[in-house]
């Protein structure tokens, strides 16, 4: 007898006793988790071995077994006394074979198929997920929604071709299909051969890893696009002509031009189609059940966890996320709830507009979300889907995004640790690449957000017609206003927020800017002033203009304020040239106390304005053409993008550290701080990291001795020590202008809500041994 | 190397034609007449066959006997098996689907139909 | 068909069906603890799915993997196509 069969026995007959032990253990408790797993390892064990010395029966057998275990462990099937009575049945069958084959003696083809469809019974909760039994769950236009946009373009160049017609297939086989002895790469290959490759995707997201794996099993499936000359479904379909249908999933069908872009021009980067959304939150509801954190949910995370524990014993980990849903995957949850409600909401708005096409799941259709009032849906509504949501929702769920956001970063922490520190490489890669789709999704949602937040120009622009009527009758002067790109889409905030800067801004243009109409006969000009508001979009910003045919600003003039008001001294005021001196009116204290906005109740000067501005990410600029007019344009970022700082203290001063660098925070006693060369080291879990003090980077007098200090652990394993933490917030990071933006230190700065600045401070060159001294 | 292909049926004629074909499309074909004559040339094969072609209705042991057979050897577990079947015999058909067979040829064919649905069989 | 290993080198020769997937399974597990392992499909004359998922899973799991595309060109643009091999 060789080696490797003798081997294989002893493995065997140990393998044979775990089974039996564990699966008695797992009668007497069913939820315990340790003996599953450990069933399920000693039969998959059992299974590559048997299949390594080419002992197919057993293999055949313990397949089944596996099969059965793994649906367990799952949480698909219940562990009854009845699988329990199967399983036992199972093992003692292998027994036998193996006796059978220490023995030399082959097993009895009549009694082996006898046996195998007894534990057929096994199969009772199903198969896994990579093929369904029935009809199609997914229709092609699902796929074809799916697409990538280098795809569509592809497929849409192949499209065009006269006389050529582009054909779909989908083929997600039966996992099984091995064992009725055809080979599904034969049929690919014949496929692809029957015209040509418009695209090709071989979907590998199922495949497990390499240890894993069960190579007799079909991990996945394929796209491709076709050209070929038309009529030649019936030869695609021939193909597959041996395929069960029960088992195996396959869609071939012919596209049509028409329809493709009828798919896909629905799709406007500014609007959402219900179709993404629903495949967004489907993808999220998989994400969510998957991951679920519990001991019964199914594989990714949850067996990249129980890999951890297994080789390392911390149960405390697994504990925690076992033990209640984490509040991460609880972002999730709700952020996809409240999205099914509205677009639940949205959908019984319209039923009975839109209708499904027969055996066509995809239903065209815009998402756009009405702002204050009823009339907030666009101009030209045609045939369009819209839905309301409660703007208190959409606040919700924007923070949820921007929490998801924050949440999912703590991942590549866990990652590092498990190589470096545990030194579980797979389990690790396995966690990045579960990462690496959850970073996505968070993206593509924090990217709809934030597009839900885009509201039409024209949700402002209608209260002036009123205020412009009233003021300039009010001030006896002649106005018509013109109103330009209103239907230009602005993030919903900064629409706000401009508001009343805009009111100030028209306001100072109906006083100052327009004369009287008299006064304009005399100079030529038509007696009826025109003040023009202009919305538009330039890249990737926006901007909002009021320009006024008026008199424009006398740099004379303001100089001349300037200097009274004591903006200015006389000699500066003499060496600034003229097209500079509209700046001033920038400058604070330009504005007499006595302009006092008629809403806010406080000063509003154009200093004001183009802090508010400014705040935002944007700037405020003026075209100056003394005696026939004045543009004052508002330059605005097309979204707000905020970041998260953690506000600390340092002396007299705050500073932000940005959350993404933040690991955890922690208090450190002068006794916990270590030396450790130049810097400190503080021991923490088994680890020492090295702490640097802010104090001693920014120049400050050194701490005295015997304080106690917060320490902030930073992601890349230092820490900084500070005087105290504040709060955590969210700000609009800008960039230090000019010389100061080479300063090291400070990756921007941000305006508070409170008018004072913060400066952020960059980690890495807080922990390189510090940067000013 | 060739591909090795083991075709079963009781007509001489069917043999000899299917042979004919196959050989001329660069397989290498052995014949036997029916179930127990085609397991004893597996059994006595140095290589494994590649592929294997079998009539439904023979003598001795049939279609559906012999692909049960050669199903649970487990040097052929993965090897596909056509069968030959005629029109009227769509039940022994579902019968040899389940019994393990990859698919079939309805006879009579023509040499392209042979090598055509050959080819959606005979891995690469 | 062989599977041989030589130090960091993986040699697949001739056909490989499913029949051998078990046994070239334990090969890639046993090549990943190499350092620089490289794959040599050269004399690779036969190919089914199950081979292709194993490569497929070991170059996914394994960055830094060479592979020597096979001389047989069907072969070639198959594996090409599969994302086996980087075109």
């Amino acid at each position: 007898m060789d080696e490797l069969l003798a081997g294989f026995l002893e493995e065997a007959e140990g393998l044979l006793e775990n089974l039996d032990r564990a699966a008695l253990v797992l009668e007497r408790e069913p939820g315990n988790g340790d003996a599953i797993r450990d069933l399920f390892r000693s039969a998959h064990t059992l299974k590559g071995a048997a299949g390594l010395v080419g002992a197919a029966e057993i293999s055949e057998v313990t397949h089944l077994l596996e099969e059965a275990l793994e649906n367990v462990l799952a949480g698909r099937m219940p562990f009854t006394s009845n699988l329990a009575d199967l399983l036992f049945q199972g093992f003692d069958y292998v027994r036998e074979l193996v006796a059978l084959l220490a023995s030399g003696m082959q097993a009895d083809p009549a009694r082996h198929v006898e046996v195998l469809a007894a534990l057929g019974a096994l199969r009772g909760a199903g198969h896994n997920t990579v093929s369904n039994v029935g009809p199609q769950e997914d229709s092609g236009n699902d796929y074809l929604s799916r697409l990538s946009a280098d795809a569509r373009a592809e497929i849409l160049k192949a499209s065009e071709r006269e006389g050529m017609s582009v054909y779909q297939v989908v083929l997600k086989f039966d996992p099984e299909i091995f064992y009725t002895g055809q080979d599904p790469l034969v049929i690919v290959c014949e496929i692809l051969r029957l015209g040509d490759v418009v695209s090709f995707v071989c979907h590998s997201e199922s495949l497990p890893s390499l240890e894993e794996l069960d190579p007799e099993r079909v991990w996945v499936w394929f796209e491709i696009y076709l050209l070929a000359p038309p009529g030649m479904l019936s030869e695609l379909r021939e193909t597959v002509e041996f395929l069960d249908p029960a088992s195996n999933q396959i869609l071939i069908c012919e596209l049509k031009k028409e329809d493709l872009t009828s798919l896909w021009a629905g799709e406007r980067p500014l609007s959402y189609d219900t179709g993404i959304l629903k495949e967004i939150l489907r993808q999220q509801k998989i994400y969510i059940e998957q991951n679920k954190g519990r001991a019964t949910a199914a594989p990714s995370l949850e067996r990249v966890l129980s890999l951890i524990t297994g080789a390392v014993g911390e149960q405390d980990i697994l504990d925690r996320r076992l033990g209640e849903p984490d509040p991460d995957w609880r972002c999730f949850n709700e952020a996809v709830n409240m999205l099914e409600a509205a677009l639940a909401g949205g959908e019984r708005m319209s039923a009975g507009a839109g209708s499904e096409k027969a055996g066509v799941a995809f239903t065209p259709g815009n998402v756009a979300v009405s702002g204050h009032s009823p009339s907030g849906a666009s101009p030209d509504t045609g045939g369009r889907k819209f839905i309301r949501i409660e703007e208190s929702q959409l606040e919700r769920l924007f923070e949820l995004s921007g929490e998801l956001t924050v949440a999912k970063n703590s991942i590549p922490y866990l990652v590092r640790k498990l190589e470096v520190y545990w030194g579980i490489p797979e389990a690790a890669r396995e966690l990045k690449e579960k990462y690496q789709l959850l970073e996505q999704i968070s993206r593509e949602l924090q990217d709809m957000v934030m597009g839900l937040r885009l509201i039409p120009a024209s949700q402002i622009f209608r209260r002036f017609p009123r205020f412009v009527r009233d003021v300039s009758k009010d001030l006896g002067k002649k106005v018509r206003l013109l109103i330009e790109g209103e239907e230009t889409r602005i993030d919903k905030t900064v629409l706000e927020r401009v508001y009343e800067p805009l009111l100030h801004i028209v306001r100072n243009s109906l006083d100052h800017g327009l004369e009287p109409p008299e006064e304009r006969s005399a100079a030529g000009k038509d007696p009826e002033g025109t003040l023009a508001m202009r919305a538009g979009q330039d890249g990737h910003t926006v901007f909002i203009e009021v320009e006024d045919d008026g008199r424009g600003i006398d740099p004379v003039r303001v100089k001349e304020n300037a200097v009274e008001k004591g903006v200015i001294t006389p000699d500066k005021a003499s060496l600034i040239p003229d097209d500079e001196a509209v700046q001033l009116i920038f400058e604070p204290g330009f504005s007499t106390k006595k302009e006092v906005s008629e809403l806010s109740g406080r000063g509003v000067g154009m200093d004001v304005v183009r802090d508010t501005v400014e705040s935002l990410g944007g700037s405020v600029q003026l075209k100056n053409s003394p005696g026939t007019g004045l543009t004052v344009r508002l330059e605005l970022p097309l979204t707000v993008a905020t970041t998260r700082v953690l506000v600390v203290r340092c002396g007299d001063s705050r500073y932000g550290i940005p959350m993404e660098d933040v690991q955890e925070v922690v208090r450190a006693g002068s006794d916990d701080l270590h030396g450790l060369g130049k810097r400190e080291g503080l021991y923490l879990r088994g680890r020492v990291v090295a702490v640097t003090h802010l104090r001693n980077v920014l120049g400050y007098e050194p701490a005295t001795g015997g304080d106690s200090h917060s320490v902030v652990i930073l992601r890349s394993g230092s820490g900084v020590a500070v005087d105290a933490l504040e709060r955590e917030v969210e700000i609009l990071l800008k960039p230090l202008p000019g010389d100061m933006g080479n300063i090291e230190l400070y990756t921007g700065a941000s305006i508070l809500s409170d008018g004072s600045i913060l400066l952020v401070l960059n980690p890495r060159s807080l922990v390189s041994g510090g940067v000013m001294q | 190397m060739a591909k090795r292909v083991l075709a079963v049926d009781d007509s001489a004629t069917v043999r000899a034609s299917v042979r004919m074909v196959l050989e001329q499309a660069g397989y290498e074909v052995e014949l036997a007449a029916d179930g127990e004559d085609a397991l004893k040339k597996i059994d006595m094969a140095a290589e494994r066959f590649h592929l294997l072609i079998t009539d439904l209705n023979m003598p001795r042991l049939d279609g559906i006997g012999l692909i049960r057979a050669v199903r649970s050897n487990p040097a052929y577990r993965f090897t596909p098996i056509l069968m030959l079947t005629t029109e009227s015999q769509a039940e022994k058909k579902e019968e040899g689907k389940r019994a393990g067979a990859t698919g079939w040829i309805v006879k009579p064919f023509q040499p392209e139909q042979l090598i055509a649905v050959i080819r959606k069989v005979v891995k690469i | 068909m062989t599977i041989t290993r030589k130090g960091s080198v993986l040699l697949l020769e001739g056909s490989l069906s499913i029949e051998d997937s078990w046994e070239l399974k334990q090969a890639l597990i046993e090549l990943k603890a190499e350092t620089g392992p490289s794959i040599d499909l050269r004399d690779l004359e036969g190919i089914d799915l199950s081979i292709v998922q194993l490569l497929l899973c070991f170059i996914r799991e394994v960055a830094d993997v060479s592979l020597d595309p096979p001389v047989q060109e069907e072969l070639r643009s198959i594996l090409g196509a599969m994302g086996v091999l980087k075109c």
